[in-house]
C-alpha cells in the first residue's frame, strides 16, 4: 500500500513570526495558518495530517515544552543547519497536561506528533550520546494516552560514533511511550544504511529514513526487508527545488517493500519559505496519486 | 598591543529602522540616513576605544541576503527563520552565478573618509553564500563555491584598488560541515590567492571547532576571529594542539546575552590566550556582530572590552 506523509513540522510563516516577536495574540493568525496547511495537505489527499507546529521554535524545544522543570540555555546549531535552538537545561523533568492543548487543531487519528527521542535530546541538550531516561519517562507520561503517529525523531542515532549498548537502552526507552500510539523512528541528516538492520531490531511500528542524506538507500529496504510502515524521506526538506513527481514514484517502486509504504519529505519543512512549503506537499499529493496508479 | 576590532555588525539605531521600513520616504532620503547612522556607529566605536573600527553593516539586512541580492544568478523565494522569530531572506541560486559589479566599495569609501582610523571590511565568503542558499541549479555544493569564489575574489580586487587593507571573510558555516573544510579552504584560497597589501582575516563562529583542523593551517590567510566566550575559552587548547600561528582575534564578548561583560572577565579571556600565542598575535573582539544587542548594552560591552584590553596591555608591557 502506498501513500504520502506531510513533514513533521512545517515553517513558521513571517506574518506570524512577527506577532509572536511582538507579543500580540495570535490565536485569530495561527488557527488561518492551520486551516490553510490543513486544506493543503488534504487537497494533496496526504495519508496524515500535521498542524504544523506552528508554535513550537524548534523539536527540541517544542518537545521539551510538553515538560515541567527545565529552562533555556545556550544558543546552538541544529546540526548542520544555519537554523538554531536554545539548549534546554534540565532541573527536574516532570510531564505536563499540555498534550491535549497541542493536539487541538488534529485530527483525531491519521495525525503525526513529532518529539524528539530521548538519545538525541540527551545530545542536542547536553552533547552526551546517552539514553535520557529522565527525559523519555516524563515525555512518555505526558504523552499517555496519544492514539496516532508518534514520530520519534533519533537524529543522532547516525552520528554517534558507536552505537554499541545504546541500541538496548534506546529499545527500552521506546518502549516507554505509549503503546496507544503508532511508533515511527525517525533518523535524518545522514545516511541511514549501516544502521538499518539494528533500526529494523528496535520496539516501534515504523521507520523513517532519509533517503536525501544516503545515495545508496535504495539497496537497503529491499535487502533487509522493512517494518510494517516505512516512511520514506524522499522529497529533500532543506531545498526549494521541486522534485520531479514521476522520478519520485519510480524510485519507490524500485524498492521491494510490504506493508504500508508512505513518499514523505526527509525532515521538517522548518527552512524553506513557507509558500514552497506548500508547492512542496502539492508535488507530495502527485507523487502518491501516480504510486496509487500504478 | 591587543588591538582592538569589531567583527563588523552593530545594532542599528531605532529610528533608522523606523526610516527604512516607511514607504513614504524616499530612497534618497533613505541613503542619507544610512550614512548618518554609519557617521553614528563609527563615532561610538571611537567613544569606546576601539582600534579596528566597521561601518557597523548599516546597509545589510543580513550577511548572505545582501551580497545574494547584488550577485547574478539568485532569486528570493520568501522569508525563512533563524531561529525564535528571526528569520532572513534566503536566496535561491537558479542559474550560473556572475559578478555584476562593486558590492561594498562606496560603502568602503564613505566608511573611510569618516574616520581616521584603519577600517575592517566585512565580506561573506563564498562557501557561507553556498551553504546559506538553495541550489536549484549547481550540481552540488562545490561547484557553487568555487564559481562564488570567483565573485567573492573579484569584489575584494575592486576593494583592495579602493584602498581597503584589512578585509574579513565571514565563513561561519564553515565549521557546520566536518567533511567540507578540506575543499573550504580551497575555496577561499582561491579568493585571496596573489592579492598582496591587504590583511584577510576569516571570522567563523558557532560550530564544531575541531572539525576545522587541521585544514585552516592551510588558508593563505593573517588571522582567524573566532567566538571564544560562548565556549567559555575551551577551544584555545585546541590553538594549541595544532601549533596555530597565525593572529588570533579573540572573542571575548558573548554577543547573545544582555549582560556586560566584566574588566575582568575580558582580561581573564586575554590572559587565557596568552597561554597559546604571543601577545603580538592577539586581537581583541566580541565572539560575533552586535546587532542583536541593544546599542547601549553594545556600547557598554565594547567600552569594557577596550579597558581589559588596554589593562592586559599595561601589565604586560610592565606599566601596569
Amino acid at each position: 500500500m502506498f501513500g504520502a506523509f506531510p513533514p513533521t513540522a512545517y515553517p513558521r510563516p513571517y506574518r506570524l513570526g512577527e506577532a509572536l516577536r511582538k507579543k500580540r495574540d495570535v490565536s485569530t493568525l495561527l488557527k488561518r495558518y492551520v486551516d490553510d496547511l490543513t486544506s493543503t495537505q488534504q487537497n494533496a489527499a496526504l495519508s496524515a495530517l500535521t498542524d504544523g507546529r506552528l508554535l513550537w521554535d524548534n523539536a527540541v524545544e517544542g518537545s521539551a515544552s510538553l515538560l515541567d522543570g527545565w529552562e533555556k540555555g545556550d544558543l546552538t546549531r541544529f546540526f548542520d543547519n544555519n537554523y538554531f535552538y536554545r539548549r534546554p537545561i534540565k532541573n527536574a523533568l516532570k510531564p505536563s497536561n499540555r498534550l491535549a492543548l497541542e493536539l487541538r487543531f488534529m485530527p483525531y487519528l491519521n495525525r503525526v506528533f513529532p518529539v524528539m527521542g530521548p538519545l538525541s535530546f540527551s545530545w542536542l541538550a547536553s552533547g552526551r550520546y546517552e539514553i535520557d531516561f529522565e527525559y523519555a519517562k516524563a515525555l512518555a507520561s505526558a504523552l499517555s494516552g496519544y492514539e496516532g503517529y508518534l514520530v520519534i525523531q533519533e537524529p543522532s542515532l547516525l552520528t554517534a560514533n558507536s552505537v554499541n549498548g545504546l541500541r538496548e537502552q534506546l529499545a527500552e526507552s521506546i518502549s516507554l511511550f505509549p503503546s496507544t500510539a503508532k511508533k515511527i523512528l525517525m533518523t535524518y541528516f545522514a545516511p541511514f544504511s549501516r544502521l538499518y538492520s539494528a533500526m529494523l531490531d528496535l520496539p516501534v511500528d515504523g521507520l523513517w529514513l532519509d533517503c536525501v542524506s544516503d545515495p545508496s538507500w535504495d539497496a537497503t529496504p529491499s535487502e533487509y526487508g522493512g517494518k510494517r510502515i516505512t516512511v520514506l524521506g524522499l522529497m529533500d526538506a532543506r531545498n526549494t527545488k521541486l522534485e520531479r513527481a514521476e522520478e519520485v514514484a519510480a524510485r519507490v517502486r524500485n524498492v521491494t517493500l510490504s506493508g504500508e509504504v508512505y513518499v514523505a519529505p526527509n525532515w521538517g519543512f522548518d527552512i524553506i519559505p513557507y509558500p514552497v512549503s506548500k508547492t512542496k506537499t502539492e508535488a507530495l499529493g502527485r507523487i502518491k496519486k501516480i504510486l496509487e496508479a500504478s | 598591543m591587543f588591538p582592538t576590532s569589531v567583527i563588523g555588525s552593530y545594532p542599528k539605531p531605532k529610528w533608522l529602522l523606523r526610516t527604512l521600513a516607511n514607504n513614504r520616504i524616499s530612497g534618497e532620503e533613505k541613503k542619507r540616513a544610512i550614512d548618518d547612522a554609519v557617521r553614528l556607529v563609527l563615532k561610538e566605536q571611537e567613544l569606546a576605544g576601539i582600534d579596528i573600527p566597521s561601518d557597523g553593516e548599516m546597509r545589510r539586512v543580513e550577511m548572505t541576503e545582501y551580497f545574494t541580492a547584488r550577485i547574478g544568478g539568485f532569486v528570493f523565494k520568501g522569508p525563512v527563520r533563524v531561529w525564535g522569530n528571526n528569520y532572513f531572506n534566503k536566496a535561491a541560486v537558479v542559474d550560473k552565478v556572475y559578478y555584476k559589479g562593486p558590492m561594498l566599495v562606496d560603502e568602503f569609501k564613505f566608511t573611510k573618509e569618516n574616520t581616521s582610523k584603519r577600517v575592517k571590511v566585512p565580506i561573506t565568503g563564498p562557501y557561507t553564500i553556498a551553504d546559506w542558499s538553495f541550489n536549484e541549479y549547481y550540481r552540488d555544493k562545490r561547484e557553487l563555491a568555487g564559481d562564488l569564489a570567483k565573485v567573492i575574489r573579484q569584489e575584494v580586487l575592486e576593494l583592495s584598488k579602493a584602498g581597503a587593507d584589512f578585509i574579513q571573510i565571514d565563513e561561519p558555516a564553515m565549521s557546520t560541515h566536518p567533511d567540507e573544510v578540506n575543499w573550504g579552504v580551497e575555496v577561499l584560497n582561491e579568493v585571496v590567492k596573489g592579492i598582496g597589501g591587504v590583511k584577510f582575516g576569516v571570522h567563523i563562529c558557532y560550530g564544531d571547532y575541531r572539525s576545522l583542523f587541521p585544514y585552516v593551517l592551510e588558508a593563505k590567510v593573517d588571522q582567524f576571529a573566532l567566538e571564544f566566550t560562548n565556549r567559555k575559552f575551551r577551544d584555545l587548547d585546541l590553538l594549541k594542539e595544532y601549533s596555530y600561528n597565525k593572529e588570533l582575534g579573540l572573542g571575548v564578548i558573548d554577543v547573545h546575552n544582555p549582560r556586560v561583560e566584566t574588566v575582568q572577565e575580558v582580561k581573564y579571556g586575554i590572559s587565557q590566550a596568552l597561554n597559546v600565542l604571543p601577545p603580538d598575535k592577539i586581537y581583541v573582539n566580541p565572539d560575533c556582530g552586535l546587532k542583536l544587542l541593544s546599542k547601549d548594552i553594545a556600547f557598554q560591552k565594547l567600552r569594557v572590552m577596550v579597558q581589559g584590553a588596554r589593562e592586559m596591555e599595561k601589565e604586560a608591557t610592565g606599566l601596569g
